[in-house]
Order: C-alpha cells, then structure tokens, then sequence
C-alpha cells in the first residue's frame, strides 16, 4: 500500500514542480549574493545569509531559514490536501477503496508518502544549496585578526566557536529530521481537512490558513498563554542545533509539540475517514 | 442524504470519543503537571530579602527570559536599550560565580554573549562574526540584556530598597524551584514603582522570578523569570577565536559614550532637592536615593533635538519653561525628559524610575540654569 503511494507520488508532475521551486529559490537568492557580492546587515533576512558569503558550505542552513516559513509548507499543504480530497475529485476514491485494504491503512499510507515527501524535498533542499553554496561562495573564511598564522578553514556557530565539518554534518541532519517532524505536525492538520472536503484545493487552503493564523497570533503579546501551543511556534527551533552548546530545550518542546498535533490530527482524520460515505 | 446505519453511526461515535479522550489528555497534561509541581513554603520576607542580596555566589545555568511592557519610542542611540523594556528578550545564562559567567541573548536569526571572566570580558555578535574583548569597569553604563536576568534583577531591586515595606507572597513554582515569594512596596512617593514581586529558591536565595508594577498598573510592566534552570556549576571558559572571525579590543562602553556626552561640562549640585552623587563620568550625574534616582546627562543639541523630535512623536508633554523648551515622556515606571535651552547650545537628558512630575521641576531647574 505505501508502494503504491509512493509510486503514484513519484509519478505525479507537480510533486517534481513543487520540488524543483523549492530548490530554485534558494539558488536565485544565492546568485544575487554572489552577483551583488556583499550580506545582508547582520540581524536582517533569512537567519544565516549574512554569513554564507564568507563560507558557502553553510548556504544549506541558509536555503532551510528561505524556505521553511511559506515556501515548504505551501508544498506540504498541496500535497497534503490532495492526499484523500484528490482522490475524491478525481472520482477514484471509491475504486481504491473497493481493494482488501482496510482504510486505516490506507490513511497512514498517505501519511507516510507525504513524510517521504517532505523529507525527499528537504533533502533536496539542502544538497542543491549546498553545491549552490560551494560553488558561488567557497569554503571557508578568512582568519581574523588577532587570528595569527593561518587557521584551517571552518563554519562558525552562532556562538562564535568554530564547527568542523562532521559537526556540521550531524548538526545540519538534526536540522532536517527536526523541520521534517515539524512539518508532519502540519501535514496532519491538512490531510484532516483533506478526508473532509472532496476539494484538495479546499482543504490546502485550509491548511494554509492554519499556518497564516498560527503566524499572526505568535506576533500578538495579547496572545501569550497560547503561544507554546501554536503549530508553528517552534519550527525556527532547528536554528538552535547552530549554537553551541546545541540549545536542547526548544527543540524538545518543539517535537513534543508536533507529536501531540500529529496524534490529534491524525486521529481525527481516522476518526472521520473510517466511516466516511464515500460517494466520489 | 444518506443516513448512516446505527453499527457505523456507533463505529463513528466511539472513534470520535477517542480522538477527543487523546486531545483532552494531551492538553489537560502540561496544568496537571503544573499543578502538581510543589510551591515554595512561605518565608519571613525580610530574611528571605537578606538570602537574595548574599546570593551572589549561588550557581546556576538556565533559560531566562525577560518580556517588558514600556512602549519607548525609538530614542537615538539608545534603540538596543529601548527593545530591552519593549520587547521579549531570550536568555541562555551560565554562572559559576560573580566573575565568571556568559549569558546568551538568543535570537531567531543570531546570538549575542557576554562573558564575565577574572581576566576580561568578552563579548561575541554573530551578527558581525566579531569576539570583543573589553578593557576597563565602566563607573556608570547603559542597562544590558543580562542586568534582566532574574537573579541580577531581584539584588537590584532588592538593593535599591533597603528600608522599604517587605510583605509574603504565597509561594509558587517557578521552572521546577518550589520558590518562595516576597512583595516589596517602595514608600518614596517620587518613583513610579509601585511594588516588586520577587520569586526565590528559600535554599539558596537564587531569583527565579521578578515582577515589576509601576505605580497605579495592575499588570506587571516588566516580568523576569526562569523557564528552566538548574542550580549547578557550570564551567564557563575564555572564548576562543574561531577562524574566519573578527577580534576586536576596546574599552567598555560607558554612559557618558554612549550619549556622547559633554565631558567638559558641570551639572548642578542639587536638582529638586535632591544633592548629586557622584557617577565617576563628567558630564552624568544620579540624584536622588535607591528607585527614585534619575540620571542627567547633558549632551550636544543635536542628540537633544533628536531625543526631543522622538518623544513628541511618543506623545511626550510640554510643559511652559521660564527658559528653555522641554519634552517630559512617561511610560509607567520609567519617565524621560528633554531640556533645550532657548539659545541652543547644550542639551539635558533625563532618565529614571521617577514620576514625571520629578523630572518636569529638575527640568524646569537646568532650563533657568543654562538661561542664565
């Protein structure tokens, strides 16, 4: 069953579209920098842009800050929302389901196609922004100061101490699988919205003004009792696996986070697909 | 319509009962486990004041954050002091002692820190990848993030009001402390404070939560607390350059530089009664005892006329002078003002934790002086 979805979703145009966009912007934004050669002032855009242009080993951290607030869960929502409302459009649903395959099952198979899903893009992501990064921008800076001689070449934290390459490897994949579980928290909510509606562009849009109420409310100091709870409240946690030490605590809370909305959501979608009439 | 059978309307009601059994539980989780953490035994407050100022060396490491309510315009040169009191501040703060400590000012797209250490202090902007040591202890120097830091806020405080009225708050759980509370009210009626909340471990007489209520307000203006901490040694080292950053060394940024203050000039010595102590800096002088204490700084027209053009957009009243303009801005507890004489020439700053009331007749004082 989860062959099937993913076969179907490697199969699908737009899943390659939605990819190669997420991919495309962080390398348009990268030939800026290089063509424009100098930063964003410290504290301004994307976390992390200001300092690639000295070391481009670190544009993956820098292509995750681009996409991850709009970009990857537009995507997420799309593919999310088409999962069982396509299905409905599309006038299949019924023919799937007349297969010896139970519902639940065909539920969690939707789910773990968008988890492939999510994770293929991020992984994507990363390694196209990394040869981007490498190639317009280099490795390594330049020694500072009071640096002396001429130190090895290497990223810095963002507490100012210097990061190898395996610790930036380990921290970068810590990054991913974090944004990874932050999305499936989203992803959940969607696909809810997905086995309520015959409309994937319904229930997208429904995803999306989960994320766009989620957005304004954590803006609002009148809204701080509820703020933990918001779905999209630690998703810029993943910053903190760049500091040094790896500030555990946010990161912690933020998957907690994300497992509740995943059970609840994921639950609620069971709940209301398994006796569902399937007319379409 | 399709009306459901009543075995899958059943199937469709249990199910549902389960999701809203899982979302009950999930969310009811995180009050059960708050209420069932322990409050702090209620303490004498006067001894647990005197534990809090000799907690100097009590250890700890933990997350802090501080969230200020004043609604500060955007002053010249003063913009990273007025976000302190604006906005909320996250903290990341280790210490092992009053001379060795980092406390990290995290924010989503970088990281600030600053390291105290027997031999210097450090600070770190990732922002411009450069590590600062600083030579030299200011006499007087603007408030930074880590002066908010729970512990540093309550001795403070708690200084400032040596003979002030110290009442028990009921004891609370503050990031997993069974803290104990004491309320102090200041009785000097020219400051805006009008009570502060301290939260302490009665064991050590760490801070772990510190409100701050102007006078008249319901809700506290300014709220420090924990939200976890560990009452631990850590070990804090000299940071090291890491290649590819920038080292820089300068003197510590004092008061009187970074208003760019008027070095040469004298201040009087009494404003509204109140006799002048010394700040160590020319040009900047304190008045006035504990939270009623201001600060004048006399600096050239151009920082004045700056300061001045942003408090009126802020709403700042202005009141009639003898000699000279000024704007008075309150922003409950702290209140600023503004002198301009009328030739030009030098200007005043003031600044406290007073009524505005206070800083309109010291106000009223410097511009006759400088009309003179």
């Amino acid at each position: 069953m989860i062959a099937v979805e993913l076969r179907k979703l490697v199969l699908r145009p737009r899943m390659w579209v939605s990819v190669g966009l997420l991919c495309l912007l962080p390398a348009i934004v990268a030939v800026f920098l290089a063509t424009a050669d100098f930063a964003p002032p410290p504290g301004q855009g994307a976390a992390f842009l200001s300092a690639v242009v000295s070391d481009g080993s670190l544009y993956p951290a820098a292509a995750l800050a681009l996409v991850l607030p709009l970009f990857l869960p537009i995507a997420v929502a799309v593919v999310a929302g088409d999962a069982v409302a396509g299905e409905a459009a599309g006038g299949t649903l019924r023919y799937l389901l007349a297969r010896p395959v139970g519902r639940t099952r065909l539920l969690v198979a939707k789910l773990v196609a968008v988890a492939v899903y999510v994770t293929a893009a991020i992984a994507l992501v990363v390694v196209t922004s990394l040869v981007v990064g490498v190639l317009l921008f280099g490795t390594g800076g330049q020694p500072g100061v009071a640096g002396g001689g001429a130190p090895p070449p290497g990223v810095i934290s963002m507490s100012g101490t210097a990061l190898s390459s395996s610790a930036l490897g380990w921290r970068l994949l810590g990054a991913v699988a974090y944004i990874v579980v932050s999305m499936l928290g989203f992803a959940a909510i969607t696909l809810f919205l997905s086995t309520v509606t015959d409309s994937a562009l319904g229930a997208a849009l429904g995803g999306l003004a989960v994320l766009i109420t989620s957005s304004v409310l954590e803006t609002l100091d009148a809204a701080a009792p509820a703020k933990p709870y918001l779905p999209t409240h630690y998703w810029l946690s993943w910053i903190d696996f760049f500091r040094d030490p790896v500030l555990w605590r946010n990161i912690d809370q933020g998957l907690l986070l994300q497992a509740g909305y995943l059970v609840v959501f994921f639950g609620a979608a069971w709940a209301n697909f398994a006796t569902r009439d399937i007319t379409s | 319509m399709v009306v459901p059978l009543p075995v899958v309307r059943d199937a469709r009601r249990r199910r549902w009962t389960v999701v809203a059994v899982v979302t009950a539980v999930l969310l009811t989780a995180p009050l059960v486990v708050a209420a069932l953490r322990p409050a702090g035994p209620a303490r004498d407050p006067a001894a647990l004041r005197d534990l809090v100022l000799r907690s100097g060396s009590a250890v700890y490491q933990g997350y802090a954050h501080s969230t200020g309510a004043l609604a500060l315009p955007d002053l010249p040169d003063l913009g990273d002091v007025a976000k302190l009191f604006a906005t909320t501040t996250t903290m990341h703060a280790w210490y092992a002692g009053p001379v060795r400590s980092r406390v990290a000012v995290l924010t989503a797209t970088g990281e600030q820190d600053l390291y105290r250490l027997p031999e210097a202090d450090y600070t770190w902007d990732y922002g411009t990848r450069t590590l600062t040591e600083l030579t030299g202890a200011p006499a007087l120097r603007l408030p930074r993030a880590s002066d908010l830091l729970p512990p540093d806020l309550a001795r403070w405080i708690l200084n400032a009001t040596p003979g002030d009225r110290l009442d028990a708050l009921p004891g609370r759980n503050v990031a997993g402390v069974a803290a104990s509370g004491l309320r102090v009210v200041p009785a000097d009626p020219d400051t805006a404070i009008g009570q502060a909340d301290v939260w302490a471990d009665p064991a050590t007489g760490l801070p772990v939560r510190v409100e701050v209520t102007a006078r008249g307000q319901h809700a506290p203006g300014l709220v420090s607390t924990f939200d976890a901490v560990e009452e631990t040694a850590p070990v804090v080292t000299t940071p090291d350059l890491a290649p590819g950053a920038s080292f820089t060394l300068t003197t510590a940024p004092d008061l009187s530089h970074a208003l760019r203050a008027l070095g040469s000039a004298r201040l009087p010595p009494v404003l509204h009664g109140r006799p002048a102590r010394a700040s160590g800096l020319d040009g900047v002088a304190l008045y006035g005892p504990g939270l009623a204490a201001f600060a004048v700084v006399r600096v050239p027209p151009e920082v004045a006329g700056a300061v001045a053009d942003a408090a009126t957009t802020a709403g700042g009243a202005k009141p009639a002078l003898t000699a000279g303009n000024a704007v008075v801005l309150s922003i409950p507890p702290l209140s600023l003002a503004v002198v301009q004489p009328h030739e030009g020439g030098r200007g005043y700053l003031l600044a406290g934790l007073v009524t505005p009331e206070v800083l309109r007749a010291a106000a009223g004082e410097l511009a006759q002086r400088s009309g003179r």
